[in-house]
């Protein structure tokens, strides 16, 4: 030990420690003088930046914690130090190409928009008034959450438009100025009454799965030892676009053999808009039109004008329905032979090491 | 005396220039030569702490231990690009923020690691400081003549000045990374042609000044390790000049 602390090995360890105390000493000054300077400047771009959408407020530079329930399109939350409010800064991929939209919105304490500000926009299709910078946030000043959802701004980009009212949505909710919408429009014992009566004989012993990695699709119904299955798809758009629910079955060959519109809930027709939604029988065809398709020819299917967007996600849905994994009936016994090979495996491993020691030893 | 000062200063600009010849620093300068704005800021960063490591280092260098001579520059040049990184956001955050994560990227550029390795621990400051200048200004031209052809070619614009002429001729591939590597080659090729030694240089007539497995390989010179590996004698006169210079 001694043999180890002589000048020779000591030499490089004190070299080394006072070159990173002289380089830490610098960067010390140089921080010194930088850091009032780079605090000045953050201050003063969040409060630019905050303060577009909170005229007069004060912030601190640093956000607040984000509550473990916060939706995910808050990215974060700023109080205003006197009391004013609020500013959320948010961030939704709920847009058409599911690209990054940033919003800023200013809420006071009466839960109102004090300003709202697009601060990014990737969607591939952005009119002017939707760019960072342009007048949309003007529709929603004074707005609270309930007004939100019915305003009508003439944005022409549904998607857009219905991606950040959601993300408005989730501020109010996580501010607690609106209650969180319920993932699914309505209970698990009522949607499989519907399926048993769409399904027919047989229904008494379906069993329910819920769809893993599907947008759509949110439950699926299948009988044990059977190949066909029925799906239940839904798209909740907050506001803005419309609300459908439907059930497709699927037969043995993967092939539609029957779908089932439960819901087809249309904005109200806005005339200034100059949309006219399609009418009941239209969208019952519409329907009609999947029945014997397959994942190949789906897409064939045209999509209704007046509806667009939501006929597109109906046909979306389709094909997720006619391509999702179905859970196999027998996976709990597999995975018990699965462990009791790995078991049986690691336990005959260990039990071999201990008997080859043991004969060793003897020898 | 004079002439060998100036040498030394201008030998990184074309003769040994570190992107062009020596084919160092491939990384920023692919990735900070879609605009000469940013080519240029990342070039002064990069000058101003190769000067300022290579002074240090060259200050340091009959202190600094051989075993750890490596993780001490990568401290003083961690600091430097700290010090200029500081300096930056305070006072140019435009820059900053548009050099973004190359800026701190800048302590593992090979370009400043390697001149103080073959020069700085070598050579008295003065030297070292012109060194580090004159290979500094080496990468700031060898980035701006990038950053000229693919941001004038491939987007239309001089510094970000649009120019209205080449609006609809534009080569978009250029301000892409194949378009960069595109450029990289043909600078590479041009300067080879019209540099002062034509061709790949000669192994032999390197030294093993400079060589960072100089004091594991044993050899006296690359020209005697070059021709064991191939079965042969090294030329005696070679292996001479080679002593001569180590």
């Amino acid at each position: 030990m001694k043999n180890m602390i002589n000048k020779k090995n000591l030499m490089p360890v004190i070299v080394l420690g006072v070159i990173c105390l002289a380089v830490a000493l610098l960067m010390g000054a140089v921080n010194m003088i930088a850091a009032p300077e780079i605090k000045a400047r953050n201050d003063k771009a969040i409060a630019d930046s905050l303060g577009k959408v909170m005229p007069d407020g004060e912030f601190d530079e640093k956000e607040d914690a984000l509550r473990k329930d916060a939706p995910e399109t808050i990215s974060k939350v700023y109080t205003e130090k006197t009391g004013k409010g609020t500013v959320v800064v948010l961030v939704t991929k709920k847009g058409y190409t599911g690209k990054d939209i940033g919003i800023t919105v200013g809420i006071d304490n009466d839960g109102k928009i004090t300003g709202m500000e697009i601060t990014q926009n990737d969607e591939s299709i952005v009119p002017s008034e939707l760019k960072p910078g342009g007048s949309y946030g003007e529709h929603y000043v004074g707005k609270g959450a309930g007004d939100v959802a019915e305003l009508v701004t003439g944005a022409t980009v549904a998607f857009t438009e219905s991606a950040i009212k959601g993300a408005l949505t989730d501020a109010f909710v996580y501010l607690g100025f609106a209650e969180e919408k319920p993932e699914l429009p309505r209970d698990e014992a009522e949607i499989f009454e519907l399926v048993k009566a769409f399904y027919g004989e047989g229904a008494e012993n379906l069993v329910s799965y819920t769809a893993e990695d599907a947008t759509y699709v949110k439950r699926i119904y299948k009988e044990k030892g059977k190949a066909s299955y029925v799906t239940y798809s839904f798209v909740y758009s907050q506001y803005g676009t419309p609300e459908f629910e439907f059930l497709t079955y699927v037969d043995e060959s993967r092939k539609v053999a029957d779908i089932e519109k439960i819901l087809w809930k249309v904005s109200d027709p806005k005339p200034e808009w100059g949309y006219i939604p399609p009418s009941d029988s239209e969208v019952d065809a519409f329907f009609e039109s999947f029945v014997g398709k397959t994942v190949s020819n789906v897409s064939e299917v045209e999509i209704e004008t007046g509806a667009t967007n939501t006929a597109g996600r109906v046909r979306d849905a389709a094909r997720e329905s006619l391509e999702i994994t179905i859970p196999e009936d027998g996976s709990y016994a597999s995975r018990i032979i699965g462990i009791a090979a790995v078991v049986l495996a690691v336990g005959g491993f260990i039990a071999y090491a201990i008997i080859d020691k043991r004969r060793r030893t003897a020898k | 005396m004079k002439n060998n000062k100036l040498s030394i200063l201008l030998r990184g600009l074309i003769a040994e220039n570190p992107v062009l010849v020596l084919v160092l620093g491939t990384c920023p300068t692919l990735a900070q030569s879609t605009s000469v704005i940013a080519a240029l800021s990342m070039g002064i960063a990069a000058t101003l702490v190769l000067v300022c490591s290579n002074m240090v280092i060259s200050v340091l260098r009959k202190i600094i231990p051989d075993t750890v001579r490596i993780p001490c520059y990568i401290v003083v040049i961690a600091g430097f690009v700290t010090v200029v990184q500081l300096l930056m956001q305070a006072y140019l955050p435009d820059l900053y923020k548009m050099m973004g994560v190359y800026l701190a990227l800048i302590v593992v550029n090979c370009i400043i690691l390697g001149r103080a390795e073959m020069f700085a621990r070598k050579n008295n400051v003065i030297d070292s400081a012109l060194d580090g200048l004159g290979m500094g200004l080496g990468f700031l031209l060898a980035l701006l003549a990038m950053a000229t052809i693919r941001e004038v070619f491939g987007n239309g614009s001089f510094a970000g000045i649009e120019i209205s002429f080449l609006a609809d001729y534009k080569i978009p591939i250029l301000t892409q990374a194949p378009g960069g590597f595109l450029v990289f080659g043909i600078l590479i090729a041009i300067v080879n042609k019209i540099g002062p030694k034509k061709g790949a240089e000669k192994r032999k007539n390197f030294s093993c000044e400079g060589c960072p497995s100089a004091s594991l390989c044993g050899k006296v010179s690359c020209a005697e390790n070059c021709e064991l590996v191939a079965g042969g004698e090294p030329d005696a006169a070679d292996t001479k000049k080679e002593e001569g210079n180590a």
